[in-house]
């Protein structure tokens, strides 16, 4: 066994064994007590290796990258925000309800009827309106008229 | 990178004015400390009841026998129709009588003022009604003028 080991020993300086054969001499070298030079310095280059710390393995953002991962970020909220807003202002809840004095009116009928009510008053008074408009109007066009001829 | 920096400090600070009801004047009336008063009525109507009109939100207050609050809601009309985009309004005795003003759109929403200031037997009565819905003024205005709804 011992001979096997020398011989990978000598392998592996030589850079020739295999990576089989380098776990094999792993095993074999834990398996033989320190005072042995060679298997001493096969250890610790060995053990070098194994200890030596590996290299990080550096995740590359380039700029142009992290540009299109802000994007998408920026997309997403605008998605999730277009999505919060909609919900919270496309669907307007049903509601009815009147407080005439203080009292709650629920009946869906009546405050229909008020609010008719309600319209039909401005309605009055926008063609109120429309109409003194239409009157000033015609005033300001006749004397306009008269100071043509 | 600039570009998304850029759109995620527009969307940050355009966002908030958009989700957040744009605060007008005449917000207070509609809290339940003035509308639960007593010569105070009001109405709100959402959502299905209000199908086919193009409009998603009513809501009304009417002052009656109540000149010191009447005077607040006509100066509350008045600044918010002062940053109105289009407005009809008349006078009366220098106090405003009618207006019809059409506000910023709010998340894609149109909002409209109706306000009318107007004496019903020896009482002062003041209505403003707040509309919000995608209709255009066209069809508001027809909303107005619908006997039946």
């Amino acid at each position: 066994m011992q001979n096997e080991t020398y011989e990978l020993i000598e392998r592996y300086f030589n850079a020739e064994t295999s990576l089989e054969e380098e776990r094999k001499l792993r095993k074999l070298l834990a398996a033989i007590p320190s005072g042995d030079p060679l298997a001493n310095e096969a250890k610790a280059v060995m053990g070098f290796s194994l200890c030596a710390p590996r290299k990080k393995r550096m995740l590359r953002i380039t700029r142009r990258t992290r540009a299109w991962l802000s994007t998408a970020a920026a997309i997403a909220i605008v998605f999730t925000l277009g999505f919060f807003a909609s919900n919270h202002y496309g669907n307007t809840p049903d509601m009815i309800y009147a407080y005439v004095n203080g009292h709650e009116i629920t009946d869906n009928n009546e405050v229909m009827q008020m609010m008719q009510a309600e319209l039909s008053e401005m309605a009055e008074a926008s063609e109120y309106v429309s109409e003194c408009i239409d009157e000033e109007w015609n005033a300001m066009r006749e004397a306009f008229d008269q100071t043509q001829q | 990178m600039r570009r998304a920096t850029i759109l995620i400090i527009i969307l940050l600070s355009v966002l908030p004015k958009v989700l957040s009801q744009e605060n007008l004047n005449i917000a207070p009336f509609f809290s339940s400390e003035f509308f639960e008063k007593n010569g105070v009525s009001t109405l709100t109507v959402t959502g299905d009841n209000l199908k086919n009109t193009g409009i998603a939100t009513y809501r009304s207050l009417t002052v009656t026998g109540n000149d010191e609050g009447s005077d607040q809601l006509s100066q509350a009309v008045k600044h918010d129709g002062a940053k109105a985009q289009t407005r009809e309004v008349s006078y009366r005795d220098g106090k405003l009588y009618f207006g019809f003003y059409v506000l910023k759109p709010r998340a894609a929403l149109n909002r409209y003022l109706l306000y009318l200031d107007r004496n019903e037997s020896g009482e002062r009565k003041t209505t403003l009604i707040y509309l919000e819905g995608k209709g255009d003024t066209n069809k508001i205005k027809k909303f107005l003028n619908k006997k039946d709804l």
